[in-house]
């Protein structure tokens, strides 16, 4: 067992690309290791002809990663675009160890993020010393990516300042990165391509200029299309969780899980699940990660606080607080929800009189 | 198949690829008999499909002229491979016959059924409406049937080859594709095979099937019987295998034998791309008619690059919205959708690739604007128009039926009609006038508000027929074939359509007026779909008064209040749990309207007297009247209403009130405060004293120059009381202990000069009212009071 926390797609992964390499004949584009399809087939999962299974990396569309695989392909660079915990940075990053088998050329933008970061910078102690060099100059993990024609990766593109963005622009469309202080630039080479993740919640703090907008095929990851995908998940992952937390009340029963995705899927979709009533909807994002800290925290608090069950006084309070993100509007919609919603449903009354007191 | 002289070509109703294929296949083939799937009555009016003036998309109607509710649609698209049949067929002068079971069988059997089940369902209209009625029971878009069978089928296979479903599939294999005479026989085998492995499960609709297929056989005997060389069957491929081999006569003869049968008629009607679409609920419709359209004419034109026509038509349809699509992107989603298509192994992009290439890279991933594309360029919305000298429709029959029943004429020029609702023929009238209006055939404009014949009983309308109203109920037809049926669909359409609640609930009036008891769950289902996404509290409080009205008085027309009451169960707590929010921060302008809503909402509830209603109601109020950050106005109106509602005890009002109107308020909001509690009336005041005494201690405390600041708006309170309620009013504030506030006039005794008010207005014979108004408190501002009164 390694040592290392958490390892990168290509080695905990390395044996089905492996596989995937030696059965794909189809066309690759330049530089890529794999073929689109076998790129598609890694993400989504198969069998392969000669009966190796290959494990789903993104369980939705396979639709989606078509588009994305499609436009790295067309050399437009691919802008994943998503609520929070929608698996936009695990698909970036098994989709540059598949393309590039290398998923580590990656610049995490925040609101610091400096053109050095995304272009190169100076060793300034060579600088000093021996004036400007190629030895002097420190390359970005995308110059890196440029020269090597691999995948780069940009994680949270909408954090970044709007001038610092802009310097995307030149790289995108002339694929080149001008180095004016020695008077060369470095040209990509075939297969380099830029996979940019941003979370849509946040689309009001630095929006993309559409110059740079134009420059990216968008592909908008959406949350689990049925509730027992959703189900499925959140029940692995509270008990994922729970493991590593120690977590000292019981594991919930399906039941109570149920309820709660069941809450979050109907105010994220505006309707109930029997499609019969229309609802207003949250402005919170209420995604599958969210429902999952919600269990948990009614797991600490049974477990802290009452007999070690799950029951739904424990899971009302941090429901709220999942909920009701601006008090103004949410208070609404989650007061509708209770009183057209909840109170209506006979195996819901512990839930609705569990809000109530909390209210 | 060579030596046999019938040559089958099994089609997709309204498949561009299939009538590609198919009018290759027939000019090589050269026939000299078509056989086409479709109602044998109707070949009658067949000759019009030459006439320039029929412009699909159209379709066959064939009714019953005694029950023109009975009646069977049969579209055709310029690209429905039956249109082409017909068109090559009639322009060549060919015998072209239709060979389905004649409606009049199908019709009869329906009927037959419907009478055997004994239910309601037989009135069956639904083919707009959304499936309310078993789908039985309705007679249907004729080519539904086979297709609904052929569908699911095609599904499997679809999924089987990897695709989502068997339309993208079949769109991939057969309409997308370029053209190839092999296509027919691979058809066949592919439906062959399908219905050898999935037997169709028996029942009536089984049966049904058997007997229209025994039907096409016999047609196809006949025909090799009149020594036809070159026979031609374009028929539905679901039934290839059952017309491949023609076993005896004798068993299909049997089958056919004693068949019912009805007289019926046959005409054209104008279509829509909108019916033609399966989203309206038509069986063999399909999903997108506009794209359809898109590459039957890319097809006809060679060289015509589909995908770059495509694009650049969904280009230029975003720019004319004012979003952003350049040449550069549209070159960008070529090659995506070019290599979507490549790694999905195809040879060509599909509908599914541009759209999905269109999303990625002109959309930014929104699926909004790629809405307008899939409403106007996939599903269209053209019209078909069918020749003026068309035999007189069943629409136009039943308007007529109507018009002699209820003794109302279409006259040219204007004529005024008095209807009293509680005659039999004036609500029938009325009826009809409501659902015309629906209609959009503006016979008759309603006049409002006609002053003495104001109550719930009387309407009064004024008529015209123009010629052009005409024109209106030919394109009314495509709605259905009766006025009532007409009416109902087009109203669950626009109820379908309409964005916003006050024309929903505008919709839902009309559908109660027009007397449509099948429309009115749907528009009910969409009024609540809306309500609850609807943020603003003062339409959902608008939207009350009009539907309490239908719920207690619409006994007058004899609709079904329970529906209404349905409604309100789930509008009032809504619009009740957002009052508070949206009662924040409001401008004067505002809380005017929300003060207004509020006071006729709560008017109407009261009427209602729904407890589980008022309770939600009456929190929702008193939490209103108690905020302190709530306009005045509102807030003012509210105690007012908890008060009459005895939600509020008098020490709570004292409370309230003197909070209201505390040094601490300011003037302006005390004084909106004031206005909205007294609400138009002043009694409350007169009948309680710590009240008085609050208003009036308020009122002494202003100084001058606010006092002036304020005069505006009290005058404007104080003048809508009645003149009994200001002349008390007067009079207790010149009692003694309240001279206070009358004495502080410049130097001249109010209350000496109102002695001779009385005699004067007896001298004058006019009323003591206006008199009464200037024994107001507020004389000694005298010089204010005639612009402020006016």
């Amino acid at each position: 067992m390694s040592q290392i926390l958490r390892q990168h797609a290509e080695q905990l992964f390395a044996e089905e690309l492996e596989a995937l390499r030696k059965v794909d004949e189809r066309q690759r584009p330049s530089q890529w290791m794999l073929s689109p399809w076998a790129v598609t087939t890694y993400l989504m999962g198969g069998r392969l002809e000669n009966g190796f299974e290959v494990t789903p990396k993104y369980i939705g569309s396979r639709r989606l990663i078509e588009t994305a695989v499609a436009t790295l392909a067309t050399d437009r660079a691919l802008l994943l675009y998503g609520v929070p915990g929608t698996a936009k940075s695990w698909v970036s990053e098994h989709l540059a160890a598949a393309i590039s088998g290398d998923s580590t050329r990656i610049v995490q933008g925040t609101a610091g993020t400096s053109e050095e970061q995304l272009r190169y910078g100076w060793n300034y102690a060579e600088l000093l010393s021996k004036g400007p060099s190629r030895a002097a100059l420190v390359s970005s993990p995308l110059m890196r990516a440029m020269e090597e024609g691999r995948m780069a990766r940009i994680e949270e593109l909408t954090r970044i300042p709007a001038d610092v963005q802009d310097t995307l622009i030149t790289i995108l469309s002339e694929k080149s990165l001008p180095v004016p202080e020695l008077g060369f630039q470095v040209q990509a080479v075939r297969g380099f391509n830029v996979i940019a993740t941003a979370n849509n919640r946040d689309k009001g703090i630095n929006e993309l200029s559409s110059a740079l907008k134009r420059r990216f095929n968008t592909v908008v990851l959406p949350v689990p299309a049925s509730a027992d995908e959703e189900v499925a998940i959140v029940t692995k992952r509270v008990a994922e969780l729970g493991r590593a937390l120690e977590l000292p009340a019981e594991l919930p029963a399906l039941q109570e899980v149920r309820r709660v995705v069941q809450i979050f899927r109907e105010l994220r979709n505006g309707q109930t699940e029997d499609g019969k009533l229309r609802l207003k909807a949250s402005s919170g994002s209420l995604s599958t990660a969210e429902a999952i800290s919600v269990i948990n925290s009614g797991m600490a608090l049974a477990g802290h606080f009452g007999d070690g069950v799950l029951h739904a006084r424990d899971i009302a309070a941090s429901l709220v607080g999942a909920i009701v993100k601006d008090p103004v509007q949410d208070e609404v919609v989650w007061r509708e929800y209770q009183e057209t919603v909840m109170k209506e449903r006979d195996d819901w009354k512990d839930l609705y009189r569990a809000c109530r007191e909390l209210a | 198949m060579s030596t046999s002289p019938v040559h089958l070509f099994g089609i997709r109703h309204h498949g561009p690829g299939c009538a590609r294929s198919l009018a290759q296949a027939l000019d090589a083939l050269d026939p000299d008999c078509l056989l086409i799937e479709g109602p044998p009555e109707a070949e009658g009016v067949l000759p019009s499909v030459l006439d320039p003036a029929l412009v699909p998309p159209v379709a066959l109607l064939v009714y019953d002229p005694e029950a023109p509710r009975e009646a069977v649609f049969y579209p055709f698209a310029a690209f429905s491979p039956e249109w082409i049949a017909l068109r090559h067929g009639l322009a060549r002068g060919i015998p072209t016959r239709f060979m389905d079971l004649p409606v009049a069988h199908s019709l009869a059997l329906d009927r037959a059924k419907a009478e055997a089940e004994a239910e309601v369902g037989g009135e069956g209209d639904a083919e707009h409406t959304p499936p309310a009625d078993p789908p039985d029971a309705a007679p249907e878009l004729a080519p539904a049937e086979d297709m609904a069978l052929t569908l699911a089928p095609l599904d499997w296979l679809g999924q089987a080859a990897g695709h989502p479903d068997g339309e993208s599939w079949w769109n991939q294999l057969v309409e997308e594709r370029g053209d190839g005479l092999a296509l027919f026989e691979a058809i066949r085998e592919i439906m062959e095979t399908l219905r050898g492995e999935l037997p169709t499960p028996p029942g009536p609709r089984a049966e049904r099937e058997a007997l229209r297929e025994a039907h096409m056989r016999k047609c196809l005997r006949q025909a090799v019987k009149d020594g036809y060389q070159r026979i031609a069957v374009v028929c539905g491929a679901w039934h290839l295998p059952a017309l491949s081999r023609l076993p005896a006569a004798k068993a299909d003869n049997d089958l056919l034998k004693g068949l019912p049968k009805r007289k019926l008629a046959a005409t054209w009607v104008p279509w829509s791309y909108a019916n033609l679409s399966r989203a309206s609920g038509y069986g063999a419709g399909v999903a997108a008619p506009a794209w359809y359209e898109h590459l039957w004419e890319t097809g006809q034109t060679p060289g015509a690059d589909r995908a770059l026509g495509w694009l650049v038509r969904a280009g230029r349809l975003l720019r004319d919205k004012d979003l952003d699509c350049s040449s550069a992107h549209l070159i960008e989603a070529r090659r995506l959708a070019e290599t979507l298509a490549a790694l999905r192994g195809r040879p060509r992009p599909g509908l599914e690739e541009l759209d999905e290439a269109l999303l990625g890279v002109v959309c930014m991933g929104d699926p909004a604007p790629l809405s307008l594309i899939r409403r106007q360029l996939v599903l269209g919305d053209r019209l078909g128009s069918i020749p003026a000298d068309t035999p007189a429709l069943p629409i136009q029959q039943d308007l007529a039926r109507c018009q002699k029943s209820l003794r109302l004429k279409p006259e040219a020029g204007w004529r005024t009609l008095e209807l009293d609702l509680r005659q039999p023929t004036d609500l029938g009238r009325s009826q009809l006038l409501h659902r015309l209006r629906l209609l959009e055939v503006s016979w008759g404009r309603l006049q409002q508000d006609q002053g003495r014949r104001r109550g719930s009983f009387g309407e009064t309308w004024q008529l015209c027929w123009a010629p052009e109203l005409a024109l209106a109920v030919i394109e009314a037809s495509r709605w259905g074939t009766s006025i009532e049926d007409a009416a109902t669909a087009c109203a669950v359409a626009q109820a379908r359509d309409a964005w916003q609640l006050a024309r929903l609930a505008e919709v839902m009036e009309q559908v109660l007026l027009a007397d449509l008891p099948a429309a009115v769950g749907p528009v009910a289902r969409a009024l609540e779909d809306r309500a609850a996404l609807e943020a603003d509290v003062g339409q959902l409080l608008d939207t009350i008064p009009p539907l309490v009205q239908v719920a207690r008085y619409g006994n007058v027309r004899g609709t079904d209040g329970a529906q209404v009451l349905h409604l309100l169960d789930a509008l009032v707590p809504r619009a009740a749990i957002g009052l508070p929010g949206a009662c924040q921060a409001l401008d004067n302008a505002a809380a005017e309207q929300l003060q207004q809503s509020l006071a006729k909402a709560d008017q109407a509830l009261g009427v209602l007297g729904q407890t589980a209603l008022l309770e939600i109601w009456q929190t929702s109020l008193l939490q209103l009247a108690r905020s302190p950050q709530v306009h005045g106005l509102v807030s003012g109106l509210a105690a007012r209403l908890a008060l009459d509602h005895h939600w509020l005890e008098a020490d709570e009002l004292a409370l309230l009130m003197g909070r209201a109107l505390s040094p601490g308020t300011p003037p302006g909001p005390a004084a909106a405060w004031l206005d909205g509690f007294l609400n138009g009336s002043g009694m409350v005041l007169l009948h309680d004293d710590s009240l008085w005494n609050l208003v009036e201690r308020w009122l002494c405390s202003l100084p001058e120059a606010l006092f002036i600041q304020e005069l505006p708006l009290l005058r404007r309170s104080f003048t809508r009381f009645s003149g009994p309620e200001r002349r008390q009013m007067g009079e207790r504030a010149k009692r003694p202990g309240h001279a206070a506030s009358a004495s502080a006039g410049p130097g001249w005794d109010g209350a000496r000069a109102a002695r001779v008010l009385p005699l004067l207005a007896c001298l004058l014979g006019v009323e003591s009212a206006p008199l009464g108004d200037a024994l107001h408190v507020l004389d000694p501002l005298n010089p204010s009071r005639e612009t402020a009164h006016d």
